[in-house]
């Protein structure tokens, strides 16, 4: 048997075992990626503080982003679900996530209208039923978008994103309106009080429930379910001849989805103490999806990367940089000369002005840019990025800046 | 070839995660942390701040939370710059007072995503006080909503909670008229310690003196609209509550959700109703301006009138010609009124800042008492601090005297009306309210 021996004889065998390695391979990745996660606060707290000997607030500040990016990677993974696998292009993913808080608060609230009768609840009962209650609304917004495609379901659902912050807001008697249902009572367990100001056990709490969500969404490509939306996000014709029921696969899909919501609204409501409709509205809807559009339509990993890229880009990585700009323009120092009349005269420094504005302004300009750029570098997003492509794109884009700027 | 495409991906994710833990320090502007960054700005810069706040054990930290970014900005500024007027003109620029150093750091409580407050940006902001051992104060909130998410936070963690700008009624006192609900405003302090004050007027009192202004007006019927926001809602109902106590007639109550196209079915349901006066609770952001050009273009010529939330630029761009004559108020003195020190700080921070607005002497005063409540408590201890800002009696500020009441809410009960004359906001006539 020469060397060159064209390797497909002993594949079949081969590729199983490598299938069935990579497998534990990746179940063993995952593994140790959720123990690292559940170690980091015991291990960041030391450490940070190492570097924060003053304030010992760092440690503080990037768990309660890591908490919010967690809730963000779970509206992620529940959206990638609708839009990913099952193709439903969906613009109002931001209604399952208040229908989640929202339900939340409704068992939980001090100012809740069920306040005082038996269906008040605690955290622990209430997290399940706005699990529940999101996936049911999943299914009935779903419902009458079932023979639409493309644009015109973005357009429905674009419509149903608008609608329910706006009735939570409009329906006082209830709900409180734009103030919100404050007071939610947080969760205890074994007699450890959660609070807002408990950042590690919020934390804990959204890593298990995110590992939870990966594990679900991971068992729900490879299962029966899976396969059959992917065969209908190609070809809903060619998935229907093949006897997948369409109705039921989609009203799945928008259930399965709408639920990573309703636990992402439940956290979310019930660590801030409030649920009110300015958290749920349209504008979550389209940063999720920028996050699934970011990490790569339909890749899991991708999806879950581009949502914690984009989230700590916006509450940590833009205020650092911009602070650090203000910073260094607020050193420098301006040359103040007396003139002849004896006036006091100071030189007007134009890099001094174009730093404290970047350093005060620009949060919201280099955040749409980085967006931008990124989506021109790598329009498959962050896994499908193929980099000889990228790198020439970017080439032409400063050639185009060039001859804009001469 | 595809694989190692998706390997270079993940490294370079695995790079930008892990810079983003080495750089992110902290989202505040100046903390001593950023001596972790390797760059030499970021080192100057450290140096710098490092120098400003020093290591000393008694140096003690004042948050402010308030949203730069996105449409509340401007109002933002202004706070900011005055609060830093404010510290330097107490301490002499040394930011020291006694044995204590004052550092000052300002946080963003908005998100680039949102371009408004952000209930979770706002909670982190009050943990990050709650978490840093020095923090003796925390200035903010702008947003109403946004103080019902941070109060109960900091006040478990016994932090004294000073607004310049909150008048939702309820976070103070339980109020019926403003729709307060029974579990307010006691579910915002669970420590039940009172930890909070407030500069702005409850808009209970702002909604008096409105109803108060109209009738010295001489106008009977009133068209009241909200913005069904927390704030429009609680002015709208404060207005109502006076406007029935002193005899005006109620015609009717509208809300307008400020995204509509237009509001001229709105403005046709009020010209059938032929009222004296409209009364509108709400912002400018929530589309008033366009609001009042379309009542205008109905042809109705009665008189508009709000609170400070229509007082400034925006209101004026969006209305055009049709906000001549427009009325809002403001909680305050009118500015020929106003003592010298006030006339002088105006006068310091047109020539540092550039324009003032309506905000700014609220932004001085509010750091000046927070620093003479520091000084006055003498030690950097929270719950003395907290003490000595309730015993805050007959402080002698940029506003006039006045002092702090058991609820935590400013005595001064005066107001100034101001209306749009030549596309500009221009003081009227000070009006005043019974507490």
């Amino acid at each position: 048997m020469s060397v060159n021996a064209p390797l497909p004889q002993t594949s079949g065998r081969r590729t199983r075992i490598t299938r069935i390695t990579r497998e534990r391979n990746k179940l063993i990745a995952f593994a140790v990626l959720f123990v690292v996660a559940m170690l980091y606060p015991l291990v960041g707290r030391p450490i940070f503080a190492l570097f924060d000997p003053n304030n010992k607030t760092l440690f503080g500040d990037i768990t309660a982003s890591l908490n919010t990016t967690l809730i963000f990677t779970l509206l992620a993974v529940g959206l990638n679900i609708v839009v990913g696998y099952a193709g439903l292009l969906d613009l109002g993913y931001a209604a399952f996530f208040a229908i989640g808080g929202y339900t939340m608060g409704f068992l939980t609230s001090q100012q809740s209208p069920l306040y005082d009768t038996p269906f008040h609840t605690n955290f622990w009962v209430a997290l399940p039923i706005s699990f529940l209650m999101a996936a049911l609304f999943g299914v009935l917004l779903g419902a009458p978008t079932l023979g639409l495609k493309g644009d015109y379901l973005a357009i429905v659902t674009l419509g149903f994103g608008e609608i329910v912050p706006i009735t939570f807001n409009t329906l006082n008697k209830i709900t409180k309106g734009d103030s919100g249902l404050a007071g939610l009572i947080q969760p205890n367990l074994f007699g450890f009080q959660f609070t807002a100001s408990t950042v590690e056990a919020w934390y804990w709490l959204a890593i298990l429930v995110v590992a939870l969500s990966i594990f679900l969404a991971r068992r729900l490509i490879d299962s029966r379910v899976g396969r059959a939306w992917m065969a209908m996000r190609e070809d809903e014709i060619a998935a229907s001849a093949m006897g997948i029921n369409l109705v039921r696969t989609k009203l799945l899909a928008f259930g399965l989805g709408a639920s990573f919501a309703g636990f992402a609204g439940a956290i979310a409501a019930n660590s801030q103490g409030s649920a009110n409709p300015s958290q749920f509205r349209y504008d979550v809807s389209i940063f999720v999806l920028s996050m699934v559009i970011f990490g790569g339509i339909g890749n899991l990993w991708g999806v879950i990367a581009g949502s914690f890229i984009l989230s700590l880009t916006d509450r940590l990585l833009i205020p650092f940089f911009t602070g650090l700009v203000k910073n260094y323009a607020e050193g420098i120092e301006l040359t103040t000369q007396i003139d002849a009349n004896g006036v006091r005269v100071t030189e007007p420094n134009i890099w001094k002005d174009i730093l404290t504005n970047v350093g005060s302004d620009s949060r919201l300009f280099i955040f749409g840019l980085i967006l931008v750029t990124m989506m021109l570098l790598c329009p498959e997003g962050l896994f499908g990025i193929n980099w000889k492509k990228s790198v020439k794109q970017l080439l032409k884009l400063i050639r185009i800046l060039g001859e804009l700027v001469r | 070839m595809k694989k190692q495409f998706n390997l270079w991906s993940l490294l370079v994710t695995s790079l930008i995660f892990t810079s983003m833990l080495l750089v992110a320090c902290d989202s505040a502007t100046n903390t001593p942390a950023a001596t972790t960054a390797a760059t030499t700005a970021a080192a100057s810069a450290a140096a710098k701040t490092t120098a400003a706040s020093g290591t000393t054990p008694g140096t003690v930290r004042i948050y402010s939370s308030l949203p730069l970014t996105g449409s509340s900005r401007q109002q933002s500024l202004t706070l900011v710059n005055a609060m830093q007027l404010a510290l330097d003109d107490f301490t002499g620029g040394t930011k020291k007072i006694g044995s204590l150093t004052v550092d000052f750091v300002s946080l963003d409580d908005a998100t680039a995503a949102k371009g408004q407050w952000d209930a979770d940006q706002e909670k982190a902001n009050a943990n990050k006080a709650v978490n840093d051992p020095q923090t003796l104060a925390y200035i903010g909130t702008f947003n109403s909503g946004a103080a019902k998410v941070s109060l109960p936070i900091l006040n478990q963690a016994g932090i004294a909670m000073i607004s310049p700008a909150n008048t939702n009624t309820c976070l103070t006192i339980f109020d019926a008229g403003s729709g307060c609900d029974k579990t307010e405003p006691d579910v915002y302090y669970p420590n039940k310690v009172r930890n909070y004050f407030r500069l702005a007027a409850r808009d209970d009192l702002q909604g008096q003196a409105l109803a108060k202004f109209i009738t010295t007006l001489n106008l009977k019927k009133v068209y009241v609209i909200d913005d069904s926001q927390t704030y429009g809602k609680g002015l709208a109902d404060g207005f109502s509550t006076a406007a029935k106590a002193l005899g005006l007639d109620l015609i009717a109550r509208d809300s307008i959700g400020g995204k509509e196209s237009d509001y001229k079915s709105l403005a046709a349901s009020i010209k059938a109703k032929s009222p004296d006066a409209i009364f509108f609770g709400g912002i400018s952001q929530q589309q008033a301006g366009k609001l009042v050009a379309d009542i205008r273009a109905a042809g109705i010529k009665a008189p508009f009138l709000g609170g400070e939330g229509i007082l400034d630029d925006a209101f004026i761009k969006d209305a055009g010609i049709a906000g001549e004559g427009a009325y809002a108020t403001i909680a305050g003195a009118l500015e020929k009124d106003l003592g010298p020190k006030a006339q002088d700080v105006l006068k310091r921070y047109r020539d540092k800042y550039g324009a003032t607005e309506a905000y700014t002497i609220f932004g001085y005063e509010i750091m000046s008492v927070t620093l003479t409540a520091i000084k006055n408590a003498g030690t950097a201890d929270k719950a003395a601090v907290i003490k000595a800002l309730s015993n805050v009696k007959d402080f002698d500020g940029v506003l006039g005297k006045w002092s702090f009441d058991a609820n935590g809410d400013i005595s001064l009960s005066t107001f100034v009306v101001n209306q749009v004359k030549d596309g500009k906001w221009a003081e009227l006539v000070g009006v005043n309210v019974q507490k």
